[in-house]
């Protein structure tokens, strides 16, 4: 950018400001059939870290100009895609999309799913989850999602019980029905969760904070096996959902380099094969 | 320290984001906060323009913007961003949710900054038929120099941390480097980076600062 570009730039938003008016500083994405700029959203993590490392290069082959955009919070990538700032995100899965769907009356739709670190219960100060004692604390994720996602995974282990009926991606601490350890949930920030292993018995953890945090899927006790609900999922805007981007976006996921990848890769180990690959 | 070098060219992009938040909101700051706070002031119990409602008014709005949490503040404000600049993600759009909390921000302590200055000289340039423009120009602003000065001074040190909020809207930045590095993937190193640029950073604005002013200070 230069000087005078930027004081441009300036001046446009102090002048906006003041008159309220809107006023186009960076242009949308134009949103032409030949589009060769893409961005795409992440939150930071191993699935933005994967794309940086093995996507993106396939894309950049086939002329494409890519930029990854991270965010630090999960409501604004699905807002930034719905109004053009980003072309595709990678983050969610397929029940939190619907929910933000519902919830935004936005269309946004899943194209395939991608290889998933899956959820899992680690401890550093038992070596099973079967030395759980009475009143233990257990930390999980305080999103909504990852929040039931957790009590299920809690009720498969066979420590809790929740509501039949309720909706397994809004379950919350209420809806516990029985809980005869009497396990006291503590529920954190995700990124968290890996530095609470010191002051927990438990932590329930999404794979990929694990990995950002250095540790191994394979140090868990007790590993989700990700239903397809709970996969990964590649989701752009509804209307680009047949555009030669979106396409070549899902063909650089599937393609033989990226497995290589995944199957090689230190930090990739553990996670869950999407159906194409199986 | 090789990481480090790696992210050499996010790191410097990332120094441009925060210096153009910071400028912009800065800008914005004292452009409407300024007034603001000399509004506020004025329109206040037994001052040159007393003005009950006017006063309730800019009071409630103040105090309704700066008792937010500023990541709600950010995230309510996505529907005005969208609006300004055309989009949510970057500097830029980041930029307006900071300068919206940055006015009240600002304007207090224009406000408190006013209240300092001595009733008998404002007295004494009323007592000369001085008008109300007269007064805020060469009075009010003039006597109020150096603590509007340590006013700026605080805003700006407190919006390069604000800032680093403001990677939640996709802002980028040197904070947003850091929460991304080293809150979401344990990289001590990026982080500490990050930490003593800023540091460099909050101890250059927080100099300049301070030494403008002492200088203006005819107390000295």
């Amino acid at each position: 950018m230069n000087s005078f570009n930027f004081c441009k730039k300036v001046s446009v938003v102090v002048l906006a400001l003041a008159l309220t008016l809107s006023v186009t500083a960076c242009g949308k994405t134009n949103q032409n059939s030949e589009k060769k700029n893409i961005k795409v959203g992440f939150l930071a993590g191993p699935y933005s870290d994967q794309f940086k490392r093995a996507v993106q290069p396939i894309l950049e082959k086939k002329g494409y100009k890519v930029e990854i955009v991270e965010f630090s919070n999960a409501v604004q990538p699905n807002s930034s895609l719905t109004d053009g700032s980003i072309d595709a995100n990678v983050f969610q899965h397929i029940g939190y999309l619907k929910g933000i769907n519902e919830k935004d009356k936005s269309d946004i739709v899943e194209l395939i799913k991608v290889p998933t670190a899956p959820l899992g219960i680690y401890s550093n100060k038992f070596k099973k989850l079967s030395e759980l004692k009475e009143g233990a604390q257990v930390s999980l994720s305080s999103d909504a999602s990852n929040l039931a996602r957790s009590l299920v995974l809690l009720q498969q282990a066979g420590l809790i019980k929740i509501k039949p009926d309720i909706d397994p991606l809004k379950a919350t601490e209420k809806d516990i029905t029985e809980n005869p350890k009497k396990i006291k949930i503590v529920p954190l920030d995700a990124p968290q969760l890996p530095r609470s292993l010191a002051d927990v018995d438990y932590s329930i953890i999404t794979g990929n904070h694990v990995i950002a945090a250095g540790m191994k899927l394979s140090d868990s006790l007790l590993l989700e096996d990700p239903p397809a609900i709970y996969q990964i999922i590649l989701a752009v805007r509804g209307a680009d959902k047949d555009k030669p981007f979106a396409k070549d976006l899902a063909e650089a996921y599937k393609s033989k380099e990226f497995r290589t990848f995944v199957e090689n890769d230190e930090k990739a180990k553990g996670f869950s094969k999407p159906d194409y690959w199986k | 320290m090789n990481n480090i070098i790696s992210m050499l060219p996010e790191i410097l992009k990332a120094i441009e984001q925060t210096i153009i938040m910071v400028l912009i909101s800065i800008s914005a700051a004292v452009i409407f906060g300024g007034p603001l706070g000399i509004l506020l002031y004025l329109t206040s119990e037994n001052n040159l323009h007393e003005s009950r409602t006017l006063n309730r008014i800019m009071n409630y709005l103040v105090n309704l913007i700066r008792s937010f949490p500023f990541i709600i503040l950010l995230l309510s404000l996505i529907p005005l961003t969208r609006l300004v600049t055309g989009t949510t993600i970057g500097p830029i759009a980041a930029s307006v949710s900071l300068s919206v909390a940055a006015i009240p921000f600002f304007g207090r302590l224009v406000e408190q900054s006013l209240r300092e200055v001595p009733r008998g000289i404002i007295e004494a340039a009323i007592s000369t038929g001085a008008n109300t423009w007269f007064i805020i120009r060469r009075v009010l602003l003039t006597e109020a120099r150096p603590s509007l000065v340590s006013g700026l001074t605080v805003t700006i040190v407190s919006f390069i941390s604000y800032s680093a909020m403001a990677g939640a809207v996709g802002g980028g930045g040197v904070g947003d480097l850091a929460i991304r590095y080293g809150y979401y993937r344990f990289q001590t190193d990026i982080m500490v980076a990050c930490i003593v640029l800023l540091l460099i950073l909050v101890q250059l604005v927080q100099s300049v600062g301070t030494s403008l002013a002492s200088r203006l200070d005819k107390r000295n």
